[in-house]
């Protein structure tokens, strides 16, 4: 099976039954050695304990702007290309984007009081996360309220690449500005600065959080083809109904 | 393994992702057996894809 092979909705539910049990099976494979290993990671010298909170903190963190980005390919899919399954990606994936994003908000926040003093601080980091989460709903809001599947589609592909504007924004936000928000310390020139006991947990939680995308992407993909198809059978049968009704009135 | 002070913080980090991935999987599961059973209940009503007819008319 090629790829392009995959634009075609029927062949890829196919590959989708086939690929989620496995994907489900591995991610919680992987969700479970990174919950051990964040248990047994030792505390931080400075932080204590709560250095825990970064095990979920940064993978949610990653995830919420890796979404944006595979919704901004996707737009361009849309756009560009016109792409069959390209909205359906990026309208499944919005959900889980935002889900993402506010746990990294939450964790965060909760990280936050004990180490900085306070839950919440409008400083750039901060903010730019919560301009992007905003960003999810309103995205999410914009396919609900356009009824036409096709406009919706437009609408929301030149939202999500304006939206990416954003992507940057969040991540060099501690370079550019002063902010409480530690700056990168895995992904930086010259390497992580992490010490191997923190390191690989997060690295093996990061993994485990983007299968989770993944499966949960595809799952909710196959439920827009299939939400799809019960629109597209449902207005075939409101025209067929309309067209008994006039025939019968004839 | 002791979580010091600051448990309840650490704590509530683990229950919310859990909590919201809970959701996030149980609202996926629950989003496929209703568009299942839309699809069950169109084709009971005779309702079907072009392509399905068209295999049915042939056969």
């Amino acid at each position: 099976m090629t790829l392009i092979d995959l634009a075609n909705p029927t062949r890829f539910l196919k590959l989708t039954e086939r690929l989620l049990p496995w994907l489900a099976g591995l991610t919680a494979l992987l969700l479970a050695i990174g919950l051990a290993q964040s248990a047994l990671a030792p505390d931080d010298y400075q932080q204590g304990a709560t250095v825990k909170i970064m095990f979920v903190h940064v993978p949610n963190a990653w995830l919420s702007m890796f979404v944006w980005g595979i919704m901004s390919l996707s737009a361009l899919g849309t756009l560009v290309w016109r792409h069959p399954l390209a909205d359906v990606a990026a309208k499944a994936a919005a959900p889980i984007g935002a889900a993402f994003t506010f746990l990294a908000l939450v964790t965060g926040s909760l990280w936050g009081r004990p180490m900085w003093g306070t839950y919440w601080e409008w400083d750039a980091r901060l903010t730019s996360m919560l301009i992007l989460f905003l960003m999810y709903l309103g995205l999410i809001a914009l396919w609900r309220a356009v009824e036409d599947p096709s406009r919706a589609a437009r609408a929301a592909a030149i939202f999500t690449l304006v939206g990416a504007i954003n992507l940057p924004i969040i991540k060099f936000s501690v370079d550019w500005w002063n902010t409480l928000h530690q700056p990168a310390s895995v992904l930086r020139v010259g390497g992580p600065a992490l010490d191997k006991s923190f390191l690989i947990p997060l690295l093996v939680m990061a993994i485990a959080f983007s299968l989770l995308f993944i499966t949960l992407h595809l799952a909710a993909m196959r439920n827009e083809i299939l939400r799809r198809r019960v629109r597209a059978l449902q207005m075939l049968q409101a025209a067929e109904q309309q067209g008994q009704l006039r025939s019968g009135a004839l | 393994m002791t979580l010091g002070p600051y448990a309840s913080f650490i704590v509530w980090s683990y229950a919310v992702c859990a909590l919201v991935v809970a959701i996030l999987i149980v609202w996926v599961a629950l989003d496929y057996r209703k568009q299942q059973a839309k699809l069950r209940a169109l084709d009971a009503a005779g309702v079907s894809r072009r392509s399905k007819r068209n295999a049915a008319e042939v056969s």
